[in-house]
């Protein structure tokens, strides 16, 4: 069983960029058992805070569960401390659930990132528990070589919105040229302390405006 | 038989008497009144707590008496009623702070540390097997650039005042605040009024010795307890004849 589970949408590419006001989570939404693209339109993205969104490779039963808790978690916090929580706590509350599972472990690779009162910040977390700030850009998934090759190469520190959510995509369609196991479209999600706004780009179909290099 | 009508309502603290009181809760309030007296202020500048040690004999050492207690970084409390269940409470506050720490990676909040000492304390109210806490606290700290001071009580309820006296002495420490209290005070104005009202709480018992000091600044929002020696400044610039009157301000 653990090994079909496995098999699921362990091939994804997923992106987070920091910004000067803000940060992007960028997913494709390709999921996969084996050689078989199970679904075309996975959910790779998931709010769990106001201003703070979480990515997800991996078990998408694993993944889904996760999500879940840290929207209750995040809930929870709100009603109980009468303010919302901040990416570092959520992004260690979640490495300790995970640390604690270490040896029936979640099969995740994840990104939390989000806005607070310290500013724009997003937190890479593994499947042991590991967590670390990533200051940047940082990518995850069996696509994230590919990713990091474009990341590398076009991030600058002093990026707008749009600049920083068009090299999310740019980097997204390079490890979906290249890697197998991502594909299909897009979702982009921009995170200021304004707002929360997930973006569909259809890429699949050749139709996104975003595609033109 | 027929006193056996009468009594009851107060063997257990998970049973109500007719008219909704729980007798065991109220007689813990009681222990708190006769403890010594503990008072906070919350000014412009910060917060303060000072307390009456009640130094009861000459051959007793002072410094062996602590009703003051750092909990984190950014907190201290001040305790009246039984010194061995604040201790535990003391104790448990720490724990809470150290575990925020852990689960957040933040320090915790002063609102919900004080709630979840209160939450501990009420369990105490509700179920049978153990005792209310004797104990009263006076929760002090800064958070986020903002000074908060909370009062709880052996019920689990807890109120935020910009100052309050709890023990023997809060009666008289609250009529001096009532009458003197200012928000815009600085923190030596508030240990100066703290003493003030120390003072008319231990109708004037009171000297360098048996005062324990803690302060914590919004700028420097460090929680430490003061040093004799500074302590002893501050009580002698008190001019407590006048204290009667409205002292040249």
């Amino acid at each position: 069983m653990p090994e079909i589970n496995q098999e699921i949408l362990k091939g994804t590419t997923t992106v987070g960029l920091v910004f000067h006001d803000g940060i992007v989570l960028a997913t494709e939404k390709r999921a996969t058992m084996g050689n078989l693209i199970a679904s075309k339109k996975a959910k790779k993205v998931y709010q769990i805070a106001d201003r703070i969104g979480m990515t997800t490779a991996g078990g998408v039963g694993d993944a889904q569960q996760l999500a879940r808790l840290m929207q209750v978690e995040c809930n929870l916090y709100k009603v109980r401390h009468g303010k919302t929580i901040s990416v570092v706590a959520a992004a260690t509350l979640l490495s300790n659930y995970l640390q604690q599972n270490r040896y029936y472990p979640y099969y995740v690779q994840l990104l939390v990132g989000g806005v607070d009162r310290n500013g724009p910040s997003v937190y890479s977390v593994d499947a042991m528990g590991g967590a670390s700030k990533e200051d940047d850009i940082v990518s995850t998934g069996s696509g994230s070589p590919m990713a990091y090759g474009v990341l590398e190469d076009r991030f600058e520190a002093d990026m707008d919105e749009e600049q920083a959510a068009a090299l999310a995509i740019r980097s997204l369609k390079a490890a979906m040229r290249r890697d197998s196991a991502s594909g299909e479209d897009i979702s982009v999600v921009v995170i200021t302390k304004d707002k929360y706004e997930e973006r569909a780009v259809e890429v699949a179909k050749g139709n996104g405006p975003e595609l033109a290099h | 038989m027929q006193p056996q009508y009468q009594m009851g309502y107060d063997r257990a603290i998970t049973v109500f008497s007719p008219d909704g009181r729980l007798y065991q809760v109220e007689y813990a309030r009681e222990a708190v009144k006769r403890g010594t007296t503990a008072v906070g202020i919350k000014c412009r500048e910060g917060v303060i707590l000072l307390v009456d040690k009640r130094v009861s004999s000459r051959l007793l050492e002072p410094s062996s008496i602590e009703k003051i207690y750092k909990i984190d970084e950014h907190i201290g409390v001040a305790s009246s009623g039984l010194v061995g269940d604040a201790r535990l409470l003391v104790d448990r506050a720490r724990v809470e702070a150290q575990i925020n720490r852990v689960t957040y990676d933040e320090a915790i909040d002063v609102e919900t540390l004080a709630k979840k000492i209160c939450d501990h304390m009420q369990v105490y109210t509700q179920f049978g097997g153990a005792r209310p806490y004797g104990t009263a606290l006076l929760i002090a700290g800064v958070f986020e650039g903002e000074a908060r001071l909370f009062e709880t009580d052996p019920s689990g309820t807890l109120l935020e005042y910009k100052a309050t006296g709890i023990g023997i002495g809060r009666p008289a420490a609250m009529k001096i605040f009532e009458e003197e209290y200012n928000p815009e005070m600085t923190n030596a104005d508030a240990i100066r009024l703290g003493l003030k009202a120390l003072h008319a709480a231990t109708e004037g018992k009171f000297d360098v010795q048996t005062v324990e000091i803690g302060v914590i600044e919004v700028k420097n929002p460090v929680f430490h307890k003061m040093e004799p020696a500074e302590v002893k400044s501050f009580v002698e610039q008190m001019d407590f004849e006048s204290a009667g009157e409205p002292s040249g301000e």
